[in-house]
């Protein structure tokens, strides 16, 4: 595990080393604090659930930012050969910059904690909506940074990594357009689109379905990153 | 310490090495030594357990590097071609990253990494960013970077390429410096530094190794005959003649020297000393006797001889005994400063 943490430690540090980590976080804080005011000043919602929905769309794209260079920098800089020949395991490695990504991501979170907060402060609003919420924005956040690293181990080029996780995260979000109906196929399609597990923790409710769903989803994505990188060196 | 056998690596249909064996003694220096895309790379990748190969054993320190990769990849040190550096850290991080990562004991990472600085002399930009250092300071961190644990095997793939010729001297005696206490395998296409730095030189070309052997013997394992440098005035017909009227010589080939002395090449069987005999012939005649001189021949000549196909020119393949090879110079002219003495393709 000691592998796991030293890594992660490096990639959370080399976010703030660099300027996407910066540009990235700024983005999020701009967008979200616009749509914070606009449901509290302008519509005078005293709620949380709205926020939630709308920065989800932010995610898709700024969080493949903080994933594109995860292994294509590494291939492109070269720096993969010395970190492969380590005595480090791939799924170590993987794992190390999953939750490097996954720390900078939660810090940006953390700093939108401003927001329920203030409105715990204009009135008394029931709190479990945000736990829950802020739960479920971390499970989220968390396959689309598992889809993303693992796409980032496909290529060399960081532009390609962002635009190809950016379009798959797309997709995964319109699935849940084609799944709003009462067919098995758009059951299925609902039940694999990302955002329709969001729903229920935006209300207060943790469903154990939905846990399931999103913890599966990004071990399926990372085991699929491990395969993917020793691919790479077999080939 | 290391042992390959029969390793092989395709690439599709391609195969980058094809049935390579060898054997590095612990605290030997072996230099690995062949034209670009001669496998090289691959087989140092091999060993470091970046990739496994497509049939064949590498063992560290009797580790196999397939099955049991990470325990392998332990006990050495890699430093690829393409130097790889994290530029957004500063020379100190990058070296407590590394070493954190391979093992180093939490105390003992400082002092690891404040030795390591030390010894590849770039302690003066310890906190500098990566990105800010020049290329030789760059190569230096990233020989740093492959001792940072102390490892009992080094590999280094091409560690002298783009720096100054001061840089390399101080790259190779680093190196030099650290046979005995590690074990060093290195690759390079430059020849003098195989000779300066190397115990031993694997010689390696399309994939398949040429000759494995010292230096010296490698130069004498081929080399069937040697060749004495004299310069004499006298009638060079007459010269030619006594000269080749010692026992021992083969041939003898007269130039133009200068002032009216003439200069003969005079080939000489590989175990006999021919210079006595000239001489007291030479001055037997009453002829002006003005140089005399061995030429051996070097190690370049017996890399072009060793991977130049047979049928690329007149130079003759391995032990045919054949005519002598055009290209040929004094080992002793060989300057080791001169590192930018490429020969390959």
């Amino acid at each position: 595990m000691k592998p796991v943490f030293t890594i992660a430690q490096r990639e959370l540090r080399s976010y703030f080393a660099s300027p996407i980590g910066w540009i990235v976080m700024a983005t999020f804080m701009a967008f979200v604090g616009y749509f914070f005011w606009a449901a509290i000043a302008l519509a005078g919602i005293g709620e949380m659930r709205m926020w939630f929905s709308n920065t989800t769309i932010i995610l898709i794209i700024l969080l493949p930012a903080l994933t594109m260079r995860l292994f294509a920098e590494e291939r492109q800089r070269g720096t993969i050969e010395v970190l492969m020949t380590s005595p480090v395991t791939d799924t170590q490695a993987v794992l190390g910059k999953y939750f490097g990504a996954l720390a900078f991501y939660a810090l940006m979170l953390v700093l939108t904690i401003q927001f329920p907060v203030t409105i715990a402060r204009l009135g008394t609003p029931d709190r479990g909506p945000f736990y829950s919420g802020y739960l479920g924005m971390l499970l989220f956040g968390g396959t689309f940074l598992a889809v993303g690293l693992l796409i980032s181990t496909m290529t060399k080029s960081q532009v390609v990594a962002y635009v190809g996780t950016m379009f798959v995260l797309l997709f995964l979000w319109l699935l849940s357009w084609a799944g709003s109906g009462d067919a098995w196929w758009q059951t299925l399609l609902q039940y694999i689109s990302v955002p329709s597990h969001l729903d229920a923790y935006a209300k207060g409710l943790i469903d154990t379905r939905d846990l399931f769903f999103y913890l599966s989803f990004i071990g399926g994505m990372l085991f699929l990153t491990v395969r993917a990188l020793s691919a790479w060196k077999w080939r | 310490m290391v042992e390959v056998k029969g390793l092989t690596k395709y690439y599709g249909e391609y195969a980058a090495i094809e049935d390579v064996s060898f054997r590095v003694e612990p605290g030997e220096i072996l230099g690995f030594l062949g034209p670009n895309a001669a496998g090289k790379t691959t087989t140092m990748r091999i060993i470091a357990g970046f990739m496994p190969p497509t049939s064949g054993t590498a063992t560290v320190s009797g580790i196999d590097v397939v099955r049991d990769s990470v325990a392998a990849r332990r006990k050495l040190g890699y430093l690829p071609e393409q130097v790889p550096l994290y530029d957004d850290m500063s020379v100190r991080e990058y070296l407590t990253f590394w070493a954190q990562l391979r093992g180093v004991p939490r105390s003992s990472v400082p002092t690891r990494v404040e030795k390591v600085m030390n010894d590849t002399r770039v302690t003066e930009y310890a906190d500098a960013l990566i990105l800010k250092l020049s290329k030789g300071f760059r190569q230096r961190v990233g020989i740093a970077q492959a001792l940072v644990h102390d490892p009992e095997l080094l590999i280094l793939d091409e560690p002298t390429v783009g720096l100054d010729p001061r840089q390399i001297v101080e790259v190779r005696e680093l190196i030099r410096g650290l046979s005995g206490a590690h074990t060093v395998i290195l690759s390079t296409h430059i020849l003098p530094e195989v000779q300066v730095v190397c115990d031993r030189i694997v010689i390696i070309n399309e994939g398949r190794i040429a000759a494995i052997d010292t230096p010296e013997a490698l130069t004498a394992r081929i080399q069937k005959t040697h060749e004495v440098r004299m310069e004499v005035r006298g009638p060079a017909q007459e010269v030619s003649a006594a000269l080749r009227e010692i026992k021992g010589v083969i041939s003898v080939r007269a130039d133009e020297g200068a002032e009216g002395a003439k200069r003969y090449i005079v080939e000489v069987e590989r175990d006999k000393d021919i210079r006595e005999a000239a001489a007291a012939a030479v001055v037997k005649k009453g002829w002006g006797l003005r140089e005399l001189s061995t030429v051996a021949m070097s190690l370049e000549d017996v890399y072009i001889q060793l991977t130049t196909g047979p049928e690329g020119d007149d130079q003759r393949s391995l032990g045919d005994g054949g005519p002598a090879i055009p290209a040929r110079r004094d080992t002793a002219t060989q300057d080791v400063s001169s590192g930018e003495e490429v020969v390959s393709e």
